[in-house]
């Protein structure tokens, strides 16, 4: 029952950043093995004071601003800078993410603003933030303590995107606290009405294991301010909908998009958010087939997992035995997740300033409610798919289950034997039947913890 | 996990529910609620399918399989067309199997319940059957089982007294087991009318 079931773990290096949905595999560095921690010893603090950092760098720097703490090389110093600029946001707001204004700060400006801190930039522009994580072999492995990336067009800074890194405890563990600026309502407070809000709830297949939690991602854009933050909670489930209580830190994970106010790109799209490995918060192996309304937009859908337990699949001999053609088929996490996407207004009654109103205050007192989905979603967004069994096929299978009690007898069921069967190999079977269609899910029941 | 079988569109022949119970990451405990959509409510009359696709667990077939049960418990409320269960268990295997249908009967002008209830697990009557089964490692028996859980996919009011095949209707197992194993038998049991449970 825990929320951090949710949040993908690994031995992650860092030394480039990674695109949304893509892991990176244990990795080390090629550096020389040394006990003691260094940062990046090439560098040196650029010398010339042509352009002065500031609280909101410009093309046209001031050059009496007050400058900003000068962090060591040390990982202690580094959390603290960090701690420091996530709480002070560099003296400025957003779309300006630590003193640099997407738009109006030159990348050589940016570079030099961090290398003054002894902050090593990337050249694809991300902040060297890493921390030693260990050893691997004779080698040092190491990892960010959170993920800064800036975006770049001709000489100026176009864009910034930012992370939390789950791995990172020191700073995960205080989640709320050192995110707190970032948080809804502050936020909220400080910026206005957003211009769009957008909701991604991932649900689990209803009561299938307990500590399955649904889940949410919400984006909060100001696109005329450039600026979006994503969200993530836990979805309720009552009887007639999912609802959506803003609670910041209940899933510790956060993402900041940022980019010049005159950019003609989308802050965020949501059509390939919603099949993004990133936003999705329940694993690395997720892969969703992308199966899209019309506008891309709104609607719902599977997300159908090939699962990292490919291996087991003929645990159950069920499958063999009634549906043979089938065991070339992927088997899919027990979780049969599917996804409701789609703008706030068009998902819930709830405007812009009605959720302006209520979570720009510090006890909102109401969540966002989302009508649970037409149970025949997958006929609207779905293409037809020729693997699924006719109705009459169906039909047979559903007989030939009943009559030969997928070939054991009780107290074995269908294959599932009580006392022996694994419960996650119980809920493969399940969601197997109901990829496949034999059976409609109804929804929520009396599952327990035993009896 | 609740499930829906389906036999052509709705209404459905019948439906199928399954409730599964996990402890320390095993199954621990299936229930499988086999029902007729329409009853008790006598909207539809029982579709011949039911029986016919299920067939492997009616009584007959079931007694046939496993023998003589353990214990039958009935439970029944003091009204006519009302819903009975008829509970074999087989304890040592881990195996109850719940047979419902309506009961019949009638009282006399001054009494104030039933009695006896008909009782009649036949084939062609029935609109539930529920099967159970539970780990050795379950604590709880069978009997637990009938009490907590009995009553199928509509089973929305709780059981209180859930006597004995012996007590509310006076047949032994060995008769029980003989009589029933016929699949041609259509025997009906007459259950003493204050044994039964009383509608809040």
């Amino acid at each position: 029952m825990n929320a951090r079931r949710f949040i993908q773990v690994g031995l992650i290096v860092v030394p480039v950043l990674l695109p949304p949905g893509c892991l990176s595999p244990p990795q080390v560095t090629e550096d020389t093995p040394t006990v003691k921690y260094t940062l990046f010893p090439t560098i040196k603090p650029a010398a010339t004071s042509e352009s002065t950092a500031t609280p909101r760098l410009t093309r046209t720097p001031t050059p009496s601003l007050t400058p900003l703490p000068f962090p060591t090389l040390e990982p202690d110093a580094m959390h603290a800078f960090i701690v420091e600029m996530l709480a002070t946001n560099g003296g400025c707001e957003l779309p300006c993410w630590w003193s640099i204004t997407p738009g109006e700060t030159r990348w050589d400006d940016m570079i030099r603003f961090f290398n003054d801190r002894s902050i090593w930039v990337g050249e694809s522009g991300w902040l060297d933030l890493k921390y030693q994580t260990g050893w691997y072999g004779d080698r040092l492995v190491y990892d960010s303590m959170m993920e800064v990336t800036f975006r770049r067009e001709g000489d100026v800074v176009q864009g910034v995107v930012v992370r939390d890194n789950p791995q990172y405890a020191p700073l995960q563990d205080d989640f709320a606290a050192s995110w707190q600026r970032y948080a809804l309502q502050p936020v909220l407070s400080r910026l206005g009405v957003p211009s769009q809000v957008y909701l991604n709830l991932t649900i689990g297949a209803p009561c299938v294991g307990s500590g399955i939690f649904p889940d949410y991602g919400m984006w909060v854009v100001y696109e005329s301010q450039g600026a979006a933050i994503r969200y993530a909670g836990l979805a309720l489930r009552d009887n007639e909908r999912w609802l959506v209580c803003p609670v910041f830190g209940q899933l510790e994970m956060i993402e900041i998009r940022l980019q010049a106010t005159d950019a003609d790109t989308e802050l965020v799209d949501l059509s390939s958010e919603v099949f993004d490995g990133r936003i999705q918060n329940l694993g690395e192996y997720r892969q969703s087939r992308p199966r899209r309304s019309p506008d891309g937009l709104l609607g719902a859908k599977k997300l159908l997992q090939p699962t990292h337990f490919g291996q087991e699949k003929h645990r159950i001999d069920l499958r063999g035995l009634l549906v043979p053609q089938l065991l070339d088929a992927p088997v899919f996490d027990p979780d049969g997740t599917f996804s409701i996407y789609g703008p706030l207004p068009d998902l819930s009654e709830m405007s812009m300033q009605a959720f302006y109103d209520a979570f720009s205050q510090p006890e909102p007192g109401i969540c966002v409610a989302v009508p649970h989905t037409d149970p025949g979603y997958d006929e609207i967004v779905l293409p037809p798919d020729p693997q699924v069994l006719s109705l009459e096929a169906e039909d047979a299978l559903l007989v030939e289950m009943l009559a030969t009690n997928g070939g054991c007898e009780l107290p074995c069921w269908w294959g599932i034997t009580p006392g022996v069967t694994r419960w996650e190999d119980a809920q493969r079977l399940f969601l197997f039947l109901q990829q496949e269609h034999l059976f409609l899910v109804l929804g929520c029941c009396r599952v327990g913890n035993g009896a | 996990v609740g499930l829906l079988g389906r036999h052509g569109s709705y209404p459905f022949d019948y439906v199928i529910e399954h409730l599964l119970y996990e402890q320390g990451r095993t199954v621990s405990l299936i229930g499988v609620h086999g029902h007729v959509p329409g009853w008790p409510a006598d909207e539809w009359s029982i579709s011949p399918r039911f029986t016919q696709d299920w067939q492997r667990y009616i009584l007959d077939q079931v007694l046939a399989r496993f023998g003589k049960p353990s214990q039958v418990l009935l439970h029944y409320w003091s009204e006519d067309e009302s819903p009975f269960s008829v509970g074999v268990l087989y304890e040592n295997r881990g195996i109850l199997i719940e047979y419902m249908g309506l009961t019949q009967g009638g009282k006399e002008e001054s009494a104030y319940h039933f009695d006896p209830v008909v009782i009649c697990p036949a084939r062609s009557r029935l609109t539930d059957i529920n099967i159970w089964l539970k780990s050795p490692e379950t604590e709880l028996s069978l009997a637990d089982v009938f009490v907590s859980f009995g009553g199928g996919y509509l089973g929305l009011l709780s059981y209180r007294n859930t006597p004995s095949l012996e007590d509310a209707a006076g047949m032994s197992l060995d008769t029980f087991y003989t009589t029933y194993l016929d699949p041609s038998a259509d025997v009906c049991l007459e259950a003493q009318g204050d044994l039964g449970d009383f509608y809040p």
